[in-house]
């Protein structure tokens, strides 16, 4: 009896929250596979008709998905790894204390500040391959001009660096504190052990830092599945589809080219793939901690 | 049976403790403070009556607001609103709230608030190549019921009216059309050394058979311009300051379509859903090669330029030859250069070929006030006070053919730069091209924007053109279905 009240007392409590739950992220991924089973019928004047899974078998029929898929692992395959790794490495620099410190983590923190749609645009500004900054720059040492965003082969590329160059600093604030909850002491008695800075980062800092390392890589991969806005901004999926990402092909199925049923089917496909990323990397996460 | 003065004061009060909402003790009612509240009461009393006669009968008098979902580039906001004041003038029971929108988003605006079945939506401007494609997906309402088939024939240029059609119902109403000019700068071509090419200039007055004449006779081969350009292109230290060459809308589909139309070749299949063998095909594989050469081989445009940078490069002095709009004079004169008009160039093999139609006004399937929003339609577009606000604001080729008619008649338009309409009139009926009837026009002009970026970008024209004309036909399909 006792326990039943405390459970149902913990369910009021916990109410709140699991409306919000409910209403802000179940509900719209509930509409969003309802809306991926119809789609505009030209017949009936533009009324949405159920098709069952037709946008589905449409979608794997089309090469443009393929390719849209490709490019998104390809992405997350690098950047995911890369802004965490940079991350980290931001927060043990920032975590040191001597003399200046403090201008560093200044330095360190200044991207959080540029909202992304400004920062994309200030890299347009200097990525412009007929009078950017970055060329005038590789040109003084020689280097002849690169065509960055305009070239296929290096777009994408740009588009980690920029995302990077934003990200690394906001996931850092998290490793930063992950890294301050660690005991000084710890450090200390492995140096009296004779404990080398390697050897003490690899048996001290890691093991403590996992939990927050696991919450940066997760929340890290979702944010860059859905990675839009330089994209939007910057290529518009090019040149030759290079950038394509499938978040940017819902956006243009859905609000181009009207084609609302393939955008909702191509979100689908892309939260399954986040939710299949998340459970493999907890998966990985757990096995090692259970080691 | 209680004190009569208490009753006659309970029966006074009555109505105002209900207004007020509040009991007043009758036994304080001798003292000021008292007649105060009282006459407060009747205040009350008074205000709330006042404001429910307000909202019963005034509101029968309240304006209809009408939503017009529209461009909020450049000038256009600000000529719009002088029509809408005009209209409004004569038309004090309704009233036209802007929806403005950038180029780029309007599109995607249009798609989601009709989507949504906005009620809020009464007028829409339609890019006319979308008319097929709002119609068949039932965001407009046909204007059939406002404007009989003998008022849009006598109104209208046929290229203009037709273009509005959509299955035999009137859906869209031309508020303009467009053409196609070549701008050059002359002081640049001085500086080089190169003659210009015959066109229309600050030094003469012309008339229409002259501007004829040298549409005729002495337009430019795209050949043509790209040997002047080559020589127009200063580069020093591998920085060019000044280009030889650079379309308006960069890699647009309005503006591009001029260059296979010229060798004869369409972008898709008679059934407006074949891409394969059109957009792939010979002749524009070769429009598609030489605009890669522009940026790639020749070097003689610059890349990483959009139209809304470009028409300031010509202005600013920085491209000596350029190909854009009508509506580019105004904004050239106002600048101060010093540049002719020339007829827009053509493959030396093919025929000439230039852009055209522009906006049209739809009026949303969801609307509540239809025949208020005809009415506005009416004036803008159909009518001599709304239209001539219009073109003297905008100055973009009129679709109504009184106006031209007034163009025509007007010396003004005789002398430089005004002369350039009578140029455009001479290609809206000798050389205009309308672009490509499809319901899938979204998916078309999207897929051949990115396509002719690749090829500006160096993708190889024949890859570019076969993987796009692939694409194309997967999206086609479904519309055949």
């Amino acid at each position: 009896m006792t326990y039943r009240r405390s459970a149902w007392i913990a369910y009021l409590l916990l109410s709140p929250a699991l409306v919000c739950l409910a209403v802000f992220r179940l509900w719209p991924i509930a509409t969003t596979l309802l809306g991926s089973l119809y789609s505009q019928s030209i017949m009936q004047a533009g009324k949405d008709v159920f098709v069952g899974l037709n946008n589905y078998t449409q979608l794997f029929r089309d090469p443009i998905f393929w390719e849209s898929l490709w490019v998104t692992i390809k992405l997350n395959l690098v950047i995911n790894p890369l802004q965490v790794f940079i991350a980290l490495l931001l927060a043990i620099m920032a975590n040191q204390r001597f003399r200046g410190i403090g201008f560093y983590r200044l330095l360190f923190f200044i991207p959080l500040g540029v909202s992304v749609p400004i920062a994309s645009i200030l890299w347009r500004i200097m990525l412009d391959p007929n009078s950017g900054l970055a060329n005038s720059l590789i040109n003084l040492v020689g280097i002849p001009s690169l065509p960055f965003l305009i070239s296929k082969d290096q777009a994408l590329w740009c588009i980690v660096a920029i995302a990077t160059w934003k990200g690394a600093s906001f996931w850092m604030i998290f490793l930063w504190a992950g890294l301050q909850d660690i005991p000084r002491q710890l450090y200390e008695a492995a140096r009296i052990d004779g404990a080398g800075g390697i050897s003490r980062f690899f048996r001290i800092t890691f093991p403590l830092l996992r939990r927050p390392l696991l919450f940066v890589l997760i929340t890290d991969t979702a944010v860059n599945f859905l990675l839009f806005v330089p994209m939007f901004l910057l290529t518009r999926g090019g040149p030759s589809y290079s950038t394509n990402v499938l978040m940017y092909e819902a956006y243009k199925s859905g609000f181009v080219y009207g084609d609302m049923g393939r955008a909702l089917a191509l979100v689908m496909v892309l939260l399954l793939l986040v939710i299949a990323t998340v459970a493999i990397q907890f998966r990985l996460f757990s096995q090692e901690e259970a080691n | 049976m209680g004190n009569p003065i208490d009753k006659q004061a309970k029966s006074t009060l009555l109505p105002l403790t209900i207004v007020s909402g509040n009991s007043i003790p009758l036994s304080i009612m001798n003292t000021s403070a008292d007649r105060f509240v009282h006459r407060l009461s009747y205040w009350r009393c008074f205000c709330l009556i006042a404001t429910l006669s307000w909202c019963v009968f005034g509101s029968a008098y309240a304006a209809t607001v009408l939503h017009w979902m529209t461009l909020s580039d450049n000038t256009w906001p600000g000529n719009i609103k002088k029509v809408v004041a005009a209209f409004e003038a004569q038309n004090p029971d309704i009233k036209i709230q802007l929806d403005t929108y950038p180029f780029r988003d309007l599109f995607e605006t249009i798609e989601v608030r009709m989507k949504a079945q906005d009620k809020d939506v009464d007028l829409i401007s339609v890019d006319v190549p979308l008319v097929a494609s709002y119609s068949v997906r039932g965001y407009l309402a046909p204007l059939d019921a406002y404007f009989s088939k003998d008022q849009i024939e006598k109104t209208w240029i046929k290229a203009s009216w037709q273009a509005g059609m959509y299955n035999g119902h009137f859906m869209a109403a031309p508020q303009n059309t467009s053409t196609q000019f070549m701008f050059v700068n002359r002081k640049l071509f001085r500086d080089a050394g190169i003659e210009p090419p015959k066109g229309l200039t600050s030094d003469q007055t012309v008339t229409y058979d002259q501007v004829a004449q040298i549409a005729a006779n002495d337009r430019w081969t795209w050949e043509q311009v790209v040997d002047a350009a080559k020589k127009l292109t200063k580069t020093e230290n591998g920085r060019t300051d000044v280009w030889g060459f650079e379309f308006d809308q960069v890699s647009r589909l309005y503006q591009l379509q001029c260059l296979g139309d010229s060798l004869g070749a369409t972008l898709v299949g008679p059934d407006g859903l074949t891409a394969q063998g059109y957009f792939n095909s010979p002749g524009w594989l070769k429009a598609a090669q030489w605009y890669g050469d522009l940026f790639n081989k020749w070097k003689i445009s610059p890349k990483n330029v959009t139209p809304d940078e470009s028409p300031s490069l010509f202005s600013g002095g920085k491209v000596a030859i350029f190909v854009g709009g009508e509506w580019n004079v105004g904004r050239f004169k106002e600048a101060g250069v010093d540049f002719e008009v020339a007829p827009i160039p053509y493959f030396k093999e093919g025929k000439p070929a230039s852009g055209t139609g522009s906006w049209h006004v739809g009026i949303s399937k969801n609307s509540q006030h239809q025949p208020e929003a005809a009415k506005f339609i009416q004036f803008l577009c159909a009518s001599d006070a709304g239209a001539t606000v219009w073109f003297d604001g905008q100055g973009q080729s009129p679709a109504m053919i009184a106006l031209w008619n007034k163009i025509s008649a007007d010396p003004k338009f005789h002398t430089f730069p005004d002369d350039a309409y009578l140029l455009g009139d001479y290609e809206a009926q000798r050389t205009a091209v309308p672009r490509p009837l499809t319901p899938a026009y979204l998916q078309l002009e999207d897929i051949f924007a990115s396509t002719c970026e690749d090829i500006r970008n160096g993708v190889d024209p024949k890859e570019a053109l076969d993987g796009a004309a692939q694409r194309l036909d997967v999206f086609f399909a479904q519309f055949k279905r």
